[in-house]
């Protein structure tokens, strides 16, 4: 579960390569080869993720980047980032203190 | 046919002479007889032969295993600035990327010691040299190479085979060398097919001459007329092979699934850099050639019209009256 104050970061051994223009990238863990494929709003929030955010920090940054954000974009980027911590792609506050 | 072999020599010696010739864009000259080069010219690699030792001192890079069915065991090593290989115990491969010098093990079996040469040491150079070695087998087709990029055992080789009977060049047969640029190349690799013996008779693969058999693999060497040369051939697209127990179809692919398996069947050390570096190449590669995904049963008798759809699909330019769309 992701709390507003949860900080969030880019695991350093993940990878990240941008698609042609439209197509979202894609992100590799190089040590374990998870992969995960994201869209332009993946890839955006992957981009907020090269400093230390809060999950709060991140969301208000997001919103001022998308035109019309949609209602469900607080869920839809949780379930984007707890899907990038399944494979090891990002961190969340307690992965760091273990 | 636009794309079929006009004819071409290589100049494989006699035994005791140079051999000179290219592979995988290497110019190789070597002290030993080597039988699959072509002919042509590339970056300067030297073969030599001598015993080697795992020197004191060294440390272990990487162990490659393989299937269980099909034990298999690579342990490349670090001296220096030069590499030491060793596959199932049978002697030491030196490398030295460096000076562009491969040194092979004495071995009587000429014939697998050149096959294991073009494979890990040869990707080893590859690597080096900055070039993307892929687990795949790779047709000429209109001047344009079609890589089949298969984990062993999906009948890439046998795909590549149904090629060279329908009169295309086969340009690799195992690992394909891909140098990524906005308009991606292919070095052609070794002239050779390896098939299980079954489906080397069941084909008609005039243009090759077996040149070692043993209980899972007949080894063809293909004939210098079928050869051509080891210039670089443009990318058309690469094709991921998935077996089928229903119907032969072939679809666009998702540049998120090219990526994922031409990862994993893309050569690279357990480096960090190395594995980003080989990712890098890997998405630069399918941003630039389209791909397809390839459903097919193993079934002999629909090969040639495998190859007519695929050819068809992959190069419509090359079929007459065809439509580009």
């Amino acid at each position: 579960m992701i709390e507003p104050d949860t900080r969030l970061r880019r695991n350093s051994e993940a990878v990240y390569r941008q698609l042609a223009e439209g197509s979202g990238g894609v992100v590799l863990h190089v040590g374990s080869a998870q992969y995960h494929g994201v869209n332009e709003v993946g890839g955006l929030i992957w981009s907020l993720l090269e400093e230390e955010v809060t999950f709060a920090q991140l969301l208000t940054s997001l919103r001022t980047r998308i035109d019309d954000p949609p209602a469900g974009l607080d869920e839809e980027a949780a379930e984007f980032l707890e899907a990038l911590r399944e494979r090891d792609l990002a961190q969340f506050d307690a992965g760091l203190d273990e | 046919m636009a794309g079929r072999l006009e004819g071409s020599g290589t100049t494989t010696g006699a035994a005791g002479q140079a051999t000179v010739g290219s592979c995988y864009g290497f110019g190789v000259t070597s002290s030993v007889p080597l039988q699959f080069v072509r002919s042509g010219s590339g970056v300067p690699l030297q073969i030599a032969e001598e015993r080697l030792d795992d020197p004191p001192g060294s440390t272990r890079v990487a162990l490659f295993t393989g299937h269980p069915e099909r034990p298999f065991r690579a342990e490349l090593r670090q001296v220096g600035g030069e590499l030491r290989l060793q596959v199932n115990e049978e002697g030491w491969f030196g490398i030295d990327t460096g000076s562009g010098v491969v040194t092979m093990p004495p071995d009587p079996d000429e014939v697998h010691r050149e096959e294991r040469l073009w494979s890990y040491p040869a990707s080893l150079c590859l690597r080096a040299r900055r070039d993307l070695a892929v687990h795949a087998a790779a047709v000429e087709v209109a001047g344009q190479a079609l890589v089949f990029v298969a984990p062993g055992g999906t009948g890439k080789t046998t795909l590549a085979a149904a090629f060279h009977q329908a009169g295309y060049r086969v340009l690799a047969e195992d690992i394909s060398c891909c140098r990524v640029t906005s308009t991606p190349v292919l070095f052609p690799g070794p002239a050779l097919l390896r098939m299980r013996p079954d489906s080397a008779e069941r084909m008609d693969l005039t243009g090759t001459t077996v040149v070692a058999r043993d209980q899972w693999r007949s080894h063809l060497s293909i004939d210098g007329h079928r050869r051509g040369t080891g210039d670089p051939v443009p990318i058309g697209g690469v094709i991921l092979l998935k077996n089928s127990e229903k119907r032969d179809r072939l679809t666009p692919l998702e540049a998120s699934v090219a990526i994922r398996n031409l990862y994993a069947m893309s050569f690279k050390l357990p480096l960090k850099e190395d594995q980003a570096w080989c990712f890098s190449e890997v998405v630069g590669l399918v941003g630039a050639v389209p791909g397809w995904q390839l459903e097919r049963r193993r079934s002999y008798e629909t090969l040639p019209l495998l190859v007519e759809q695929i050819v068809a699909t992959c190069c419509p330019a090359s079929v007459p009256g065809a439509s580009s769309a």
